[in-house]
C-alpha cells in the first residue's frame, strides 16, 4: 500500500467567495492522477462538505489528503469551537449556521451527513473549544 | 431524473427561453435535471451531466457544480447574475444560463424537449 501523493491545503476561514476551492483542486488532482470516477467525486463531495464547515464554523483550518494504490485519506483539522453534541450534528438536516450563511445556500444541515455518506470510513476526533479532526478514507 | 433522449446545451439555447451567458462545451449533453438552492443538496444529489436549476446566483454555487460535474447551471426566475458569477463559471469551466422561468416551470420545459414535447 505505497502511497502515491500527498497534498495539503490551508483553508482560509475569512474568505467565503474561495470556500470550495481546496476541493475542487483535489478533485484536479486526483483526475490527473486517472483515479476511478466514482473515488474522485465520493473524495471531492466528502471533502468539500469539511472544508465549508471549517469555513463556516471554525474559522478555518488545514487539510491533508494522502493518495495511496487503494483509497485516499482525508484529513481535516481546525483549531474552532468543536462539536458539543456530534450525534446531533450527524442528524440531516441540523444546522448550527446562522441566517446570513444560509442565505448563501450553505447550512442544509447535510455537511456531516453527505461527508458520512460519501466516506468509507469517517471518524470525528472533538473537544469543545480546542477544535475538531475529522478523518475520511475512500477506497478506490 | 435521467432523461430519456438527452439533449445538448447548444440544442437547449436554440430551443428559446434561456440565455447562454457561458458555454463551456455546447455538444455536452443535459442528461437529466435537479431543482435545489441548497449546496449540500445539490453536490450531494445531482447527477453528473445533469442540469442544475437554481434561484442562487452567488459564486459559491460553482464549487459544488464542479465536484458533482453537471452539465450546466440555470439561475431560474429572472434571478439577476453578477459578472463574478460569469466570470469564475468560466475559469472553473461550468457553462451557466439564465431564464426568467421559474425553477418548476423550467423543469417542466426540460422534459418537455426530451420527450420530444417542443
Amino acid at each position: 500500500m505505497s502511497e502515491i501523493l500527498k497534498l495539503h491545503y490551508d483553508v482560509d476561514g475569512d474568505n467565503f467567495m474561495a470556500a470550495g476551492a481546496a476541493s475542487s483542486d483535489v478533485k484536479r488532482v486526483l483526475r490527473q492522477l486517472g483515479i476511478d470516477a466514482n473515488a474522485i467525486r465520493k473524495a471531492a463531495v466528502a471533502m468539500y462538505e469539511g472544508e465549508i464547515n471549517m469555513v463556516i464554523h471554525a474559522g478555518g483550518g488545514v487539510a491533508d489528503i494522502t493518495v495511496a494504490d487503494d483509497y485516499i485519506e482525508i484529513v481535516l483539522a481546525d483549531k474552532g469551537p468543536g462539536i458539543p453534541d456530534v450525534e446531533k450534528a450527524m442528524q440531516e438536516g441540523w444546522s448550527t449556521a446562522p441566517d446570513n450563511i444560509r442565505a448563501l445556500g450553505f447550512g442544509a444541515g447535510m455537511g456531516l451527513p453527505n461527508m458520512k455518506k460519501y466516506s468509507d470510513d469517517m471518524r470525528i476526533d472533538t473537544e469543545v473549544g480546542e477544535g475538531t479532526t475529522i478523518t475520511m478514507r475512500i477506497n478506490i | 431524473m435521467k432523461y430519456d433522449k438527452p439533449f445538448s446545451v447548444n440544442e437547449l439555447i436554440d430551443s428559446g427561453n434561456v440565455n447562454a451567458l457561458y458555454v463551456e462545451d455546447g455538444e455536452r449533453l443535459i442528461e437529466g435535471g435537479f431543482a435545489t438552492d441548497l449546496l449540500s443538496h445539490g453536490i450531494g444529489n445531482a447527477a453528473s451531466g445533469d442540469a442544475w436549476l437554481t434561484v442562487l446566483s452567488n459564486p459559491n454555487i460553482i464549487a459544488p457544480a464542479s465536484i458533482a460535474d453537471v452539465t450546466c447551471i440555470i439561475v431560474c426566475d429572472r434571478t439577476p447574475v453578477t459578472d463574478s458569477l460569469k466570470q469564475k463559471c468560466e475559469a472553473m469551466g461550468i457553462s451557466l444560463l439564465s431564464t426568467d422561468l421559474p425553477i418548476t416551470d423550467m423543469s417542466v420545459y426540460l422534459y418537455k424537449i426530451q420527450a420530444g414535447l417542443l
